[in-house]
């Protein structure tokens, strides 16, 4: 019997039959082994999905989970939406904050577990024990923001919220997300675009129930000295003020600011790209998810100029870095309408700054010509056309056709010369950090379980403080540590999406506190190695799913840039990868985690982990 | 005594809400919660609690006499022995901070916690904040709708948002 924390029922939903079940949770699965959020979602895929399947076919999965904490007092907590991904054929799970998590956990459910495909275009309406699949043809077709004032019009309710896809969704560009309100997206690996092909355009919650606590007197305690310890932390504080955009300073300087389809790592207009210029010119207020103190999102106005108009929150730091420098466009004013259509028209803003920048870089490398761009002059740090591809992606109009199929095929369609610059790994295109100057975050990338993916383990801050977690000097430049390090990031990162709470709040929060909060919330005994080892059990869930879906070691790799064109300015000029060092860390990382030379789970990890009875022939 | 806000400062995130239901209930949920947090496209969140109205029209709307003037603290107090739950209340107070209980068929609003508001307490931004103050604190009794427009302008948001092609 779960005792708090959890609301005890997960709701799956069969669009094609138009069944609707309910499962207590605790039927459902182990909650000591998996805790809830991503333990939640991997265990779904990994039982119920079958093996091969078409990432847009009616047998994929879309998975809503929460976690024990979400929608408590702990501070900062969202929900995971997971899938087969279409980018990467990969297991792929995606955070959204705002309220949405809370939303069904008050309805009553730990995770809503769709499946089939509708014929007709449909939304899902969840409002606490009455489910109904809602007819939405007169909602496709249009914008995230307009499904959801609609929607909530409709129910004549201001506090339902809306998880929606926008036309990039329906036309099933790969790295299509889901939207939550209004300004908050469930950005990578295109889950937006998995709804999309079950004709799904929303997923509507009201509930109206409430969540137990277990033992109130001492989560409160818990809670709250959670909530000191974050509005206590230097790197909370600053995030505070100046949300995520403060980075682009730091990665400039650090040459880690992929600039001009990662050809440069530092842009020398990063400048007017940065938290001091949008807090003077465009920043109006703070905004929050869920129970969060910190407060990163800040909503933004532009006054006048050829943007005016243009209200959005944000930006936050991987636009400016992946649609700003890495297009080479330095006015924030362009980048903020450039974000404002991707949030309106669901589109992933990394993987957009992404394939326009390949685009560009194929356009002044004179493999596309205006015939191809119809006309678009793609020469870097051209802000128009840049928004003009926007909706050409959304629409899958022209160019927009082939890149809204993501860097990696769009390339493969192309010319074998561009693969070379095709910046993904295992087709999820890279977040805004260089990894000629990192040999960690190169790592991070090519093990990370959705692909190139910066959320997992994010060493970069132990190579330039120049010191491990167990106080070794190390240097910048090398590969020492780096396979300890990412191995223990991405153990506690997944420990934390199993509750699931926010990556900006981990590090101030810290294991400890999070392991009192659940036990105090959901009456678990779970001690902080136990919680760690669940994330590593999960870890190596992801790892042995990605497996059967044919991920192969070959797959754990770079673009060729990384390794032959070297950093051409800044501080770390003339850097690049070497592949030996790559090598080297994917041995001692493979080792480290107990798995054999080719990055497969040993038997004996596998049953360490209590594993077995999920893996056959163990 | 009364919370009073200042809505240029709320970020939505609801931490009055969650813990507000916490204290006051022993668990989690907007439901239960006296003080409710709306959000307004683009991005204006308003708390809506009660103002403790010194001209208060719940007291005058109670056929019951379920609703008070506590003496000394000046806050408006509902008895629940009086309390028939009519909802007379709700639809008289300007801005919508009494509710009907989900469980029993009463209405409850802010007490303030006896007199230390956890809202107050836990709000990351001090955006809540406890005053006693010699004027009639019902200017603060308004709709969230009211509000939101008044920090639309406020904002200087512009009356046309842009959008796409």
């Amino acid at each position: 019997m779960l005792r708090g924390g959890y609301v005890g029922k997960i709701l799956k939903i069969d669009l094609t039959n138009e069944k609707i079940d309910i499962i207590r949770t605790e039927n459902y699965f182990d909650v000591n082994l998996f805790i809830g959020g991503k333990g939640l979602a991997a265990y779904t895929l990994w039982k119920e999905l079958n093996m091969g399947i078409d990432p847009f076919s009616e047998n994929n999965l879309l998975v809503f989970a929460t976690g024990p904490l979400t929608g408590t007092l702990c501070p900062g907590t969202r929900v995971c939406i997971a899938t087969k991904s279409p980018l990467t054929g990969l297991f792929c799970d995606s955070y959204v904050g705002g309220h949405l998590g809370a939303e069904i956990k008050m309805a009553g459910y730990d995770a809503v577990i769709i499946s089939g495909k509708s014929e007709k275009p449909v939304y899902i309406w969840i409002h606490d024990e009455n489910v109904e699949i809602c007819n939405a043809e007169n909602l496709w077709g249009l914008d995230t923001f307009r499904i959801e004032e609609m929607i909530r019009k409709e129910k004549g309710d201001m506090t339902v919220r809306v998880a929606c896809i926008g036309p990039a969704g329906e036309k099933l560009v790969r790295f299509a997300h889901v939207n939550v309100d209004r300004y908050r997206q469930a950005g990578r690996g295109g889950t937006g675009a998995v709804m999309g092909s079950k004709n799904l355009k929303a997923l509507a919650v009201k509930g109206t129930g409430a969540i137990p606590i277990y033992n109130v007197e001492e989560f409160m305690e818990k809670a709250k000295e959670a909530h000191r310890a974050v509005l206590e932390n230097e790197t909370a504080k600053a995030r505070k003020r100046w949300g995520t955009a403060r980075t682009i300073i730091f990665t400039a300087d650090q040459d880690l600011l992929p600039t001009r389809n990662f050809r440069e790592a530092t842009f020398e207009a990063a400048e007017n790209l940065s938290a001091e210029v949008l807090e003077k010119r465009f920043w109006i207020k703070h905004r929050a998810c869920h129970s969060c103190p910190i407060n990163c999102g800040k909503l933004g106005v532009v006054r006048s100029g050829r943007y005016a108009g243009t209200v959005v929150e944000g930006i936050e730091y991987e636009t400016l870095a992946l649609i700003g420098a890495n297009c080479g466009i330095g006015n924030y004013e362009a980048v903020a309408y450039a974000n404002l259509l991707c949030d309106m028209l669901g589109l992933d803003t990394i993987s957009t700054g992404n394939v326009i920048a390949f685009a560009m870089e194929c356009y002044e490398e004179g493999i596309l010509t205006e015939k191809e761009t119809e006309g678009l002059k793609l020469n870097f740090g051209n802000e128009e056309s840049a928004i003009r591809l926007i909706e050409k992606i959304a629409r899958r109009e022209g160019l927009g056709n082939l890149l809204a199929e993501g860097v990696k095929r769009a390339s493969e369609k192309l010319n074998s010369r561009c693969r070379r610059f095709a910046m993904h790994v295992k087709g999820l295109e890279l977040p805004g950090y260089d990894v000629r100057a990192s040999p960690g975050m190169s790592l991070a990338y090519v093990t990370a379980d959705r692909g190139g993916c910066h959320t997992r383990s994010w060493p970069i801050s132990y190579e330039i403080s120049g010191k491990a977690p167990d106080g070794t000097v190390i240097d910048r430049y090398s590969t020492e540590k780096r396979a300890c390090i990412v191995k223990r990031q991405q153990d506690e990162t997944t420990a934390c999406d199993t509750l699931v709470a926010c990556w900006f709040l981990k590090t101030a929060v810290g294991n400890e506190r999070y392991v009192g909060m659940l036990n105090a919330a959901a009456g678990m005994k779970l001690t902080v190695e136990e919680f760690l080892a669940v994330g590593e059990r999960i870890w190596n869930l992801t790892r042995l799913f990605n497996i059967r879906e044919g991920l192969r070691k070959e797959d754990e790799n770079l673009p060729d840039r990384a390794f032959e064109d070297p950093i051409p300015s800044g501080i770390a000029k003339g850097r690049k990868l070497e592949k030996s060092q790559l090598e080297h860390m994917l041995r001692e990382y493979y080792a480290n985690r107990g798995w054999d030379e080719n990055g497969i789970p040993r038997r004996e990890k596998i049953k360490q982990l209590k594993l077995d009875s999920l893996v056959p022939g163990v | 005594m009364a919370v009073v806000v200042d809505y240029k400062l709320c970020t939505g995130c609801r931490l009055c809400e969650t813990i507000c239901s916490l204290v006051n209930e022993g668990k989690i949920s907007t439901a239960l919660s006296r003080i409710r947090v709306y959000s307004f496209s683009p991005g204006i969140d308003v708390p809506i609690v009660c103002a403790q109205c010194e001209k208060a029209s719940c007291i005058d709307a109670c056929p019951q006499n379920a609703l008070e003037k506590d003496e000394k603290t000046r806050i408006v107090i509902v008895n629940l022995e009086k309390c028939v739950g009519c909802g007379l209340c709700i639809e008289a107070c300007p801005s919508k901070a009494i509710f009907m209980h989900p469980e029993r068929n009463t209405v409850f609003k802010c007490e303030l916690c006896g007199g230390k508001p956890q809202c107050v307490e836990i709000c990351p931004v001090n955006a809540l904040s406890l005053v006693k103050v010699s004027f009639d604190t019902r200017i603060f009794a308004k709709k969230a709708e009211e509000i939101a427009e008044e920090m639309r302008e406020a904002f200087m948001l512009p009356r046309e948002e842009r959008s796409h092609a």
